[in-house]
């Protein structure tokens, strides 16, 4: 399933995935990949993402 | 196998080998996650294919079927075993990926060699009925095809990702 609300909540800082990778720590490829759902993060990198996007777990990953 | 056959080939691993510690040294790479996931995917389709490819040529022998000597059978099994690998990590970017600068050196490297495997190979394939230790340079051509193939499937992939960002 494609996470729209990672997409926007890095949208909104005005970041594109290659800023939002070097960030994390990750390739630009896994970034596109969650927000695509093509791959599921561990919850040590949604950690990281929530971090360097200032959102909380429930925002940015859980399902509704 | 003569020395003549073993001393290149030792020599040839040895500075592989030496090459590959050096850039490990220099660059430290960090793989992410799904990189490392994707990796040991890449392993296992590339083990599956080598086990599969053995027990085909396996059967082939069982059925009086000699299309290739056993060391060049044992050597384009092994070659198939490491294109896989090389393909599915290259296609799923978790390891031997060119930097983007590179890319398209690499690219044009990788058919270059493999046209050059293929001038080689045009001399004699055949010999006797058999397949002869030029079809090494067929296959290796192939491989290189088969691996720019995919890189360039990963460029045009990656950049149609980067403009849907």
């Amino acid at each position: 399933m494609k996470n729209l609300r990672l997409k926007s909540a890095r949208a909104a800082l005005d970041l594109s995935q290659q800023q939002l990778a070097e960030k994390v720590g990750v390739s630009r490829q896994t970034i596109s990949a969650i927000e695509k759902g093509d791959y599921n993060p561990t919850v040590k990198l949604c950690v990281a993402i929530c971090k360097a996007l200032g959102k909380t777990l429930d925002e940015l990953f859980w399902e509704e | 196998m003569t020395n003549n056959v073993i001393l290149p080939i030792v020599l040839a691993a040895a500075a592989v080998l030496v090459v590959v510690l050096i850039r490990a040294k220099k660059q430290e790479k960090h793989y992410d996650e799904r990189q490392l996931l994707a990796r040991n995917a890449a392993f296992k389709t590339a083990f599956f294919t080598l086990v599969s490819a053995c027990f085909i040529c396996g059967f082939l022998d069982l059925l009086d079927i000699h299309w290739a000597e056993a060391s060049i059978q044992m050597f384009l099994i092994a070659l198939l075993a490491i294109t896989v690998f090389v393909c599915i990590a290259i296609f799923k970017d978790a390891y031997f990926d060119a930097s983007k600068r590179n890319r398209y050196t690499f690219i044009i490297s990788v058919f270059t060699l493999a046209a050059l495997n293929l001038a080689v190979t045009m001399v004699t394939l055949w010999q006797d009925g058999n397949l002869s230790s030029q079809v090494y340079y067929l296959f290796t051509s192939l491989c290189f095809c088969a691996v720019g193939i995919v890189s360039i499937a990963k460029t045009v992939k990656d950049k149609k990702s980067e403009d849907e960002v």
